[in-house]
């Protein structure tokens, strides 16, 4: 059925995502290139000398850093559609390969937590909004309103300091994968990121559910189911909550695809290998093709989020399905 | 014995603007195949009442007074024990029909969890679902039972509400505001279905639309700012109108000189001394600035709450 209505409506969403990457991609060129300092002059001032203007000179004309701007960036776009991501400046070899090996790693953290916090924060949400005014309404908001008001980077170190320092449960990060690596050793080693991932992006999602479950019950299908008799449960299952859930799916899909940006603070901390760490790697060494590959993924990952909302949407809402039909 | 029969009804409701007043003292009787029409213009607490009888109210409400229904007061009644009676004995169609839809399910898929609720097998309730609908009028059930609700007419959205209060089979049936927002072929269409789903069953219809309770009921009663002012049978009612209110009801028809009464009724958060009625009435007197006025009975079943008729 989906099919059949939205051929048109799925290439539309396709070009706009399209249109949003190209435009994302340029951004992040020219603010890339308005960086003040770079990686010559960082790298030897990290050894304690200044770079002589010579050498910089050279290792900008060796990667084409000399080149004007358009030209750079003409290149930089060709580049890009052969599949060719340029090589790092750090560590010499193929951007592509780098971040591929990298994002998994991230993948592991952030598709637990996207599932995690989605359930925990629409449950969570959808119960306080139901039971409002209740006693466990009002733990649980005022609870999720302290939780979300702390820093990401807080969660991280409160989490560090008695699950693996106090307590001595769980190693302090600095997970290395290594062929044979029990996954044991995975889930150790990951559990600590994944919660705090989660903890801090349920309060989000929470906030929006409660609140959209609020604006459901005052509906007059909700009164009208309620003056046919039918039962509570039915109405929170059939009625309240299908209703409920359907303002906050967007924003879930993109608050899962922003814990990308928390990645990089909680990457860092439990020195987890993936893209968040090297995010940070290769700003602090001005890595400019690395950063920008890394970018472009972060992009694509949004752009994939809005996406699967804007295609989730019409199989749910039979009004968005009748919109598209008459598009 | 009456069907239902509401005792001093009082409907408060505590907001940031002070009390609220809803309903107010407001006694009523409905026999077995009655039809009443309550009319009133809006906030007159014409809706509060209905509700109120459904128990519906939001929970801060507080109901005092009785609503007994066959002799039992609503009031006291469990959770459990209302939800038994909700649309199985009482059945409410709501106002704004269209909005008293779930969006997101077929008009087929509630209408058959309905009849599922009033106790019918799944086959029986498939098999009973296209009748349901053809007696609200429906020339092709199958198409309407498709359907959305946002792809449903208003009239659409009214017949389906109707059918969705006849899948049990109630004895009273409590029509909010149906004739609202229709065209007047529409209106007359449901005021006809209204009259013939109606016939082995009592309605309470609630209304501002004067003519479709005249064509619909055989009492009247006519609300104002939460009380009765004007109860009698419909003919005693539109001929020989006593209170004030309810001539410049009559005298505000089209057909009538379409004068509206002037003014606008008082907050119900701060309700005048004396009649509430006063300040817009032409023929207040003296004591109506000052002394509330009783419902008094003017003989044969016709009552006026207005100090001309002491």
């Amino acid at each position: 059925m989906v099919l059949e209505i939205g051929n048109r409506y799925i290439l539309r969403r396709f070009f706009s995502g399209l249109l949003v990457f190209l435009l994302s991609i340029t951004l992040t060129f020219f603010l890339l290139r308005s960086l003040p300092g770079d990686y010559m002059t960082d790298l030897l001032l990290e050894i304690g000398r200044y770079a002589p203007p010579e050498l910089v000179a050279s290792f900008k004309h060796e990667v084409g850093l000399d080149l004007p701007l358009p030209e750079q960036y003409l290149l930089y776009l060709t580049g890009i559609l052969k599949g060719n991501w340029g090589h790092s400046f750090e560590y010499g070899l193929p951007v592509f390969s780098l971040i591929r090996e990298k994002l998994y790693w991230t993948l592991v953290l952030l598709l637990p937590s996207s599932l995690l916090s989605a359930g925990l924060g629409m449950g969570l949400g959808a119960y306080s909004g139901w039971k409002n005014g209740s006693k466990t309404d009002a733990f649980l908001l005022h609870s999720l309103v302290f939780v979300g008001a702390v820093p990401s980077y807080c969660w991280g170190f409160a989490g560090l300091f008695i699950f693996s320092f106090r307590l001595g449960l769980l190693p302090f990060g600095g997970y290395v994968s290594l062929p044979g690596t029990e996954p044991a050793g995975l889930f150790r080693h990951a559990l600590l990121p994944v919660l705090t991932l989660t903890l801090c992006s349920v309060p989000g999602i929470y906030y929006l559910m409660r609140n959209s479950m609020l604006d459901t019950l005052g509906e007059d299908y909700i009164l009208a189911a309620r003056a046919r008799g039918f039962s509570e449960s039915r109405i929170l299952f059939q009625h309240a909550l299908p209703n409920s859930i359907l303002p906050v799916l967007t924003m879930t899909s993109l608050h899962c695809a922003h814990m990308l940006a928390g990645s990089v603070f909680i990457e860092t901390i439990f020195a987890w290998p993936g893209l968040g760490l090297l995010t940070y790697s290769a700003l602090e060494t001005h890595d400019l093709p690395l950063l920008q590959g890394i970018f472009l993924v972060d992009t694509l990952l949004i752009i994939i989020a809005n996406l699967t909302a804007d295609l989730l949407y019409p199989l749910i809402d039979p009004r968005i399905r009748s919109r598209i039909r008459g598009e | 014995m009456e069907l239902i029969e509401i005792k001093s009804l009082k409907v408060t409701f505590p907001t940031e603007a002070g009390l609220v007043r809803a309903v107010d003292c407001v006694d009523l009787q409905l026999g077995a195949r009655e039809k009443l029409g309550l009319i009133g213009e809006t906030g007159s607490g014409k809706s509060v009442l209905a509700h109120a009888t459904l128990r519906l109210l939001q929970p801060d409400a507080l109901c005092e007074g009785e609503i007994l229904y066959q002799g039992r007061n609503l009031l006291d009644c469990t959770p459990t024990e209302l939800r038994r009676l909700r649309g199985r004995e009482l059945a409410l169609i709501p106002q704004n029909p269209s909005r008293a839809l779930n969006p997101l399910q077929t008009v087929g898929k509630q209408l058959f969890e309905t009849l599922r609720q009033a106790g019918y097998s799944r086959k029986e309730a498939a098999a009973k679902l296209p009748e349901l609908l053809r007696s609200v009028g429906a020339i092709d059930p199958d198409s309407w039972a498709k359907a959305y609700p946002h792809e449903c007419s208003g009239g659409m959205c009214e017949r389906i509400v109707i059918a969705l209060s006849l899948a049990f089979s109630p004895s009273l049936l409590l029509a909010d505001e149906p004739t609202k927002g229709l065209d007047s072929l529409n209106r007359a269409r449901i005021i006809t279905l209204l009259g013939e789903v109606t016939e082995n069953r009592a309605l309470l219809f609630i209304t501002h639309d004067l003519e479709a309770a005249a064509l619909l009921c055989t009492r009247l009663a006519l609300m104002y700012a939460g009380e009765l002012v004007e109860l009698g049978d419909k003919a005693a009612v539109f001929e020989n109108p006593l209170h004030p209110y309810t001539r410049g009801l009559l005298f505000a028809l089209p057909a009538r000189g379409m004068q509206p009464i002037p003014g606008r009724s008082p907050p119900l958060t701060a309700l005048p001394d004396g009649c509430r009625f006063h300040s817009r009435c032409p023929e207040a007197i003296a004591r109506c600035r000052s002394q509330h006025p009783p419902l008094f009975d003017t003989g044969n079943g016709h009552f006026c709450r207005c100090w001309l008729y002491v």
